[in-house]
């Protein structure tokens, strides 16, 4: 310990004292720089991988919310689906999604088999669903297809909403 | 007169020589405190220096940290993305098809697979030839969508949707025209092949 406060205390004149704190703030400076700059980097990609990830859990239930429907609790549930619409589809599927399960049917249930994103950021993405629909009729009769859908989100923070639907099969 | 120039000339010697004397004592007892003060400089000037390599030292770990991770990242992504152009091609090679040609269309199919696939496709040579040659006209196919289903150490699944005249070639129902394959990518050297398909819908 005292040798490291001789050391310390040794002294240093004007010019070697300046030179020594000029090389450390160069060394300190270009350090700092290097690391904010990694972080940016890092920052940009590590948003689209959340992105994508998050896209990929919700897409499909959100798509399942919006478009199932049971004749016993239809109020309830076009309450949710109007919740997770954002224009332009809130707007062209206002009047479908205010009304009872249509054609008379008691149930619509739409579950997703597979869902692929085709690509994601912070503001919105798209997912390629193929999804199992079955309507239930009031006789009881059930009758289901797989359709294939792809489905445009936008994103309101944690949450995406369900803004387009194309069905492509 | 010269008496009293004598006593002041000595009066002043002797005060000349108390000041002298007084300068002296006063620079004495004040030598400790400047080299105090000349010590506690050079131990902040070399504490400094040595603070500022500390935190430049985790700066720079912290800055690589960062560099590989966004590197890691966007390898991850760029896989991603190769996979997914890979798959799209793969099934348009897998659903194009010439009856006047069937062979050359399993040796082009093997050229896109590997594993489990490329062993079934191989066992089923004969059959998938005598499947193209029955058509009455080539077999085409287009994507019409793709997305990234799963992406593990394992492979990539891509989820493909596409426009055909022939989806029984890729497992998909005779008689519809269009197919939902999930296709599970592996990289193999530099290329992305499939590793195994499955009809989805």
């Amino acid at each position: 310990m005292k040798k490291v406060i001789a050391y310390l205390e040794k002294p240093i004149g004007m010019i070697g004292g300046s030179v020594r704190l000029l090389i450390a703030a160069v060394v300190f400076v270009a350090a700092l720089v290097f690391c904010l700059g990694s972080l940016d980097g890092r920052t940009a990609d590590a948003a689209i991988v959340d992105a994508r990830a998050s896209l990929e859990s919700k897409a499909g239930a959100v798509l399942a919310d919006v478009f199932s429907v049971d004749a016993r609790s239809w109020s309830n549930d076009r309450e949710t689906a109007r919740s997770l619409v954002a224009p332009p589809l809130s707007t062209a599927s206002g009047r479908a999604l205010a009304g009872p399960p249509p054609g008379g049917a008691t149930s619509v249930n739409w579950v997703p088999q597979n869902v692929a994103v085709t690509w994601a950021d912070d503001r919105a993405g798209e997912a390629l669903i193929v999804v199992n629909v079955t309507v239930t009729s009031r006789s009881g009769h059930a009758e289901s297809r797989v359709k294939s859908v792809q489905a445009f989100y936008t994103r309101s923070g944690d949450q995406w909403l369900l803004s387009g639907l194309e069905e492509l099969q | 007169m010269d008496q009293k120039s004598n006593l002041r000339l000595k009066q002043a010697h002797e005060r000349y020589a108390v000041a002298v004397e007084r300068q002296a004592r006063t620079r004495a007892a004040a030598a400790p405190a400047i080299e105090r003060r000349s010590h506690r400089r050079a131990a902040m000037v070399r504490l400094a220096v040595v603070a500022a390599v500390v935190v430049a030292a985790v700066l720079l770990g912290i800055g690589w940290w960062a560099h590989s991770a966004a590197d890691s990242l966007s390898g991850d992504l760029a896989d991603q993305r190769a996979a997914q152009s890979a798959a799209e091609k793969a099934i348009v090679t897998m659903l194009t098809a010439d009856p006047a040609d069937a062979s050359s269309y399993v040796r082009n199919v093997l050229t896109v697979t590997t594993g489990d696939q490329q062993i079934r496709i191989k066992g089923a040579s004969g059959e998938l030839e005598a499947l193209i040659a029955a058509q009455s006209a080539p077999a085409t196919g287009q994507v019409l969508s793709s997305g990234v289903a799963a992406s593990d150490g394992a492979g990539t699944t891509v989820l493909v949707i596409a426009q055909t005249t022939t989806p029984e070639l890729v497992g998909g129902a005779a008689g519809q025209n269009r197919v939902g394959v999930a296709m599970t990518m592996e990289r193999v050297g530099d290329q992305w092949l499939v590793a195994q398909t499955k009809a989805v819908s």
